[in-house]
């Protein structure tokens, strides 16, 4: 047989074998970066932002990004959606300089270490800051996500919500693990 | 007469016009095997919290899933202290060392880095092509790696056997080196370095997501140093300006939709302090230059919410250009190699508990010319050429037995039209009970195939160099056993012990008639352990240290390796200072060596690196000290190519290095 039908050969095989058990099996796992920015949406879909932070009709809701390149291209694709019929922009952020203006502000894993100058500089500025940087970042963020038992959880501090004049609805705080 | 083993040229303006860009599939497969975050905000989010997490390619594999003791440095930890090369990104990975013969840098991994072997058994992937070239097969990781640094966004090595996944030179280990996408380094950035010897370097970065969702990156770099002068013991004398070393790079990167394209232009010259091959010592004339080029075309698509498709199209040049002055005559080696080939993968999930991959592979080698001749007066030594080609096929399944046990099993076929076919398996037995613990229990094989350079570098009238077409593939067999742990809320350790058996090596040896030639020889077998420990603070400070131990010996005499240490242990810790100012400080130690006529002592290196981010508005600055107690310490040599037995590495060198973004 030569290479192309061999390959040929392989690749029928195979596709045939997964297509038919494709329809076959219940949904599986979903990629980790992907469930964590389908979070991100929700979290913001359930906040109330002070007015001031959304003053113009029709504005985009700025989602600010610091994190891995994968993960930050997960999130980017939340791009094409609408939020409460306003569209979403998703910034990469490089300095805590680029905090300001943003409602959502998540802090991936190489965030860690400009964490404390980024959430001085939102403190007062009505952000929804959410990390899933492991147990350290929790009592400084609104949300914190952390994977159990092989689902993604999420943990809620009123106490920061409150100091960022966020208002999170009750469907939010019923579905987190933890809400104090 | 002949004078050595390696030579390159312009590569350039010849591969950009061939274009090949016309494939199916990625290498750097995608993230999931299909559900987007775009779909998934569909679903109410009371059902989106009962989904089950996971990560599912090849290469995105969650390091504590993955059938090895993977590691991992990301740009951060780049910056932090202050890496300048590949080889300085892996010289602080557990159980690896780095050598250096003033031409070259070498990896050692598992207690094996032989001088005279150009780096074979490690294969070095940049975005899933295949850097090792198609003459000496060589992982450069040195300066004259492909990519800069600064275009680097994570390098992971992954220790072990890869040649059931990945195939010819995944031996001891394989290196994926990843690029930063557009939104990690949005906009343009512009980088000044000037460091000890009079070395500069300047840079230009851009990244841009456009509106449509299409990304660009582009990179050029342009390094100039002069190098040290270094006394020679051996011949009495210093050398002036003989360590010149010089490197442009480009690399451009274009991704849309299911596509990615990516390029990548690199020029190396480089001369040599240490006179190698019995040149004159002191002529300025001594030079080599390394270049390379690729074009890479990249696809990877979601067929359905489970199957997923990917793959890759690649052209390859490699030009090697050596001048070597002789008493009466300037002698030239020079090589040229060129590769065409591709990649199809299929990723499915579609089987509950089942992660199954399946591949097929394929390169020719369209070019692979070595020659070997005198300037004045004209004598050409040798000249040859082939043009041979391989596939390989390949299946892995990553299967659930419970929730907490996955088994990863592998097997890859190689077919090589030189000398037949080598099939390679890989198992591995992954207790995972919770994040951050777990037991994995290995059994991997991996071949190495001969490559052009000890199959034909000579032929029969050659004097002194024969090529041995008649070389068959070395083959290794390896049991691995890596546990991790967690302890209290932030420590992380991993423990590995392993016994790495190895036959067939390929090495060159004189035979009788006092000709130099590569032949399947010697076997040899190491036993160790390694450990390592991390712990990050609240707040960003973070310490790694590992150590390892190992036994590197040859089965017929039981004579320990050269340039094989015992002990490598390496502590790195990263600090945050006053007004965002940070330290990232690095202690490396590795044990004495054998060299071909004794030891050399081992060696203690401190390097020190200060850095501020936004220190104006868009200005990072960084402050570098490397070997900064300026500890004297010697790499073992090759005897084949240098009188010394072995040569004195670097003193303390500074750096200071500005980025400025806008």
């Amino acid at each position: 047989m030569t290479l192309r039908g061999l390959s040929k050969t392989i690749m029928f095989f195979l596709g045939c074998l997964m297509v038919v058990k494709a329809y076959a099996m219940p949904p599986g796992a979903v990629s980790e970066y992907e469930l964590k920015a389908a979070y991100l949406y929700n979290f913001a879909l359930f906040t109330t932002w002070p007015p001031e932070k959304m003053a113009a009709d029709g504005s985009a809701i700025v989602f600010c990004v610091i994190a891995q390149d994968a993960q930050v291209a997960s999130i980017s694709g939340l791009q094409s959606k609408k939020l409460r019929d306003r569209s979403i922009l998703v910034r990469p952020i490089v300095s805590p300089e680029d905090g300001r203006g943003c409602h959502v502000l998540f802090i991936g894993a190489n965030g860690a270490e400009v964490l404390p100058q980024l959430l001085e500089v939102v403190r007062d500025a009505g952000a929804l800051t959410v990390t899933d940087i492991a147990d350290f970042a929790r009592k400084d963020t609104v949300i914190s996500m952390a994977i159990e038992n092989g689902r993604l959880a999420f943990d809620v501090n009123l106490l920061n919500a409150r100091r960022a004049r966020l208002t999170l609805s009750s469907k939010l705080l019923k579905l987190a693990r933890s809400a104090n | 007469m002949i004078s050595t083993s390696r030579t390159t040229s312009r590569v350039g303006a010849s591969i950009i016009a061939s274009v090949l860009l016309f494939s199916m599939a990625t290498v750097h497969a995608a993230e999931s095997a299909g559900i987007t975050a775009g779909q998934l905000v569909d679903i109410p989010f009371e059902q989106l919290v009962t989904l089950e997490v996971s990560s599912a390619s090849r290469y995105s594999q969650k390091i504590g899933e993955a059938p090895s003791a993977a590691v991992v440095v990301d740009a951060e930890e780049i910056r932090t202290f202050g890496y300048r090369t590949l080889a300085d990104v892996l010289r602080s990975m557990p159980g690896l060392y780095i050598s250096n013969d003033n031409s070259w840098s070498y990896i050692g991994v598992r207690g094996f880095s032989r001088p005279g072997d150009y780096n074979t058994r490690v294969l070095l992937l940049v975005d899933g092509y295949r850097v090792n070239d198609n003459i000496f097969n060589q992982a450069y990781i040195g300066s004259e790696f492909l990519v800069d640094v600064d275009m680097i966004a994570r390098v992971e090595f992954i220790p072990g056997p890869g040649a059931s996944a990945y195939g010819d030179n995944a031996f001891f280990g394989v290196i994926n080196v990843i690029t930063k996408s557009a939104s990690a380094m949005p906009g343009s950035t512009v980088t000044a370095e000037a460091g000890s010897h009079n070395s500069y370097k300047g840079g230009y970065r851009y990244g841009n997501r456009f509106d449509n969702g299409a990304e660009l990156v582009v990179g050029i770099t342009h390094y100039d140093s002069e190098g040290r002068d270094v006394f020679s013991p051996e011949f009495g004398a210093v050398a002036h300006d003989l360590d010149d070393e010089r490197y442009s790079k480009l690399f451009a990167k274009f991704t849309y939709q299911d596509w990615a394209f990516e390029g990548g232009y690199m020029k190396r010259p480089k001369s040599n302090p240490s006179a190698p091959y019995e040149t004159i010592f002191g002529d300025k004339r001594m030079e080599t230059v390394d270049t390379h080029a690729f074009i890479n075309a990249s696809y990877s698509t979601a067929l359905s919410d489970k199957l997923n498709l990917s793959g890759n199209l690649y052209y390859g040049a490699y030009d090697y250009d050596g001048d070597y002055p002789y008493v009466g005559t300037l002698n030239v080696d020079r090589s040229r190699g060129r590769r065409a080939g591709g990649e199809v993968r299929l990723l499915s999930t579609a089987f509950a508990g089942h992660k199954l991959l399946g591949g097929l592979e394929y390169q020719k080698d369209l070019r692979q010319m070595q020659r070997n001749y005198d300037v004045t007066p004209p004598f050409e030594y040798f000249k040859t050429d082939s043009t041979p080609h391989k596939y390989g096929v390949f299946v892995q399944d990553e299967y659930a037995i419970r929730d907490d046990i996955l088994l990863n099993a592998g097997l890859r076929y190689d077919h090589y039209s030189q000398f037949g076919g080598t099939a390679n398996p890989r198992v591995a037995l992954i207790y995972h009970p919770s994040p951050g613990n777990g037991l994995k229990l290995i059994y991997g094989s991996a071949y190495r195939a001969p490559n052009a350079y000890e199959m034909f570098y000579g032929d029969e009238d050659t004097d002194g160099y024969r090529g041995n077409p008649d070389l068959r593939p070395e083959r290794m067999r390896t049991y691995e056993a890596v546990l991790e742990r967690s302890f209290g809320a932030s420590w992380h350790g991993t423990l590995s012990v392993f016994h790495y058996d190895v036959e067939n090596l390929i090495s060159q040896i004189t035979d009788d008639t006092d000709t130099l030639v590569f032949i399947n020889g010697e076997d040899m077998h190491t036993t160790g352990i390694e450990l390592s420990a991390e712990k990050r603070w609240q707040g960003g400070a973070r310490i790694k240290s590992n150590v390892s131990y190992q036994e590197a010996r040859d089965k017929a005499d039981d004579r320990w390796l050269v340039n094989s240490p015992r002990l490598l242990a390496k502590l790195a810790l990263a600090v945050p200072l006053a007004r965002a100012w940070q330290a990232g400080m690095e202690l490396q130690y590795t044990g004495e060596r054998r060299t071909n006529a004794g030891e050399v002592s081992g060696y203690a290196l401190a390097n020190l690196t200060l850095n501020r981010k936004n220190l104006l508005k868009g200005l990072d600055i960084s402050l570098s000290a490397y070997n900064l107690f300026d500890k004297e310490y010697e790499d073992p040599a090759d005897s084949g190519a240098f009188v010394q037995d072995s040569l004195k590495q670097d003193g303390r060198t500074l750096r200071v290095k500005l980025d400025y973004r806008f």
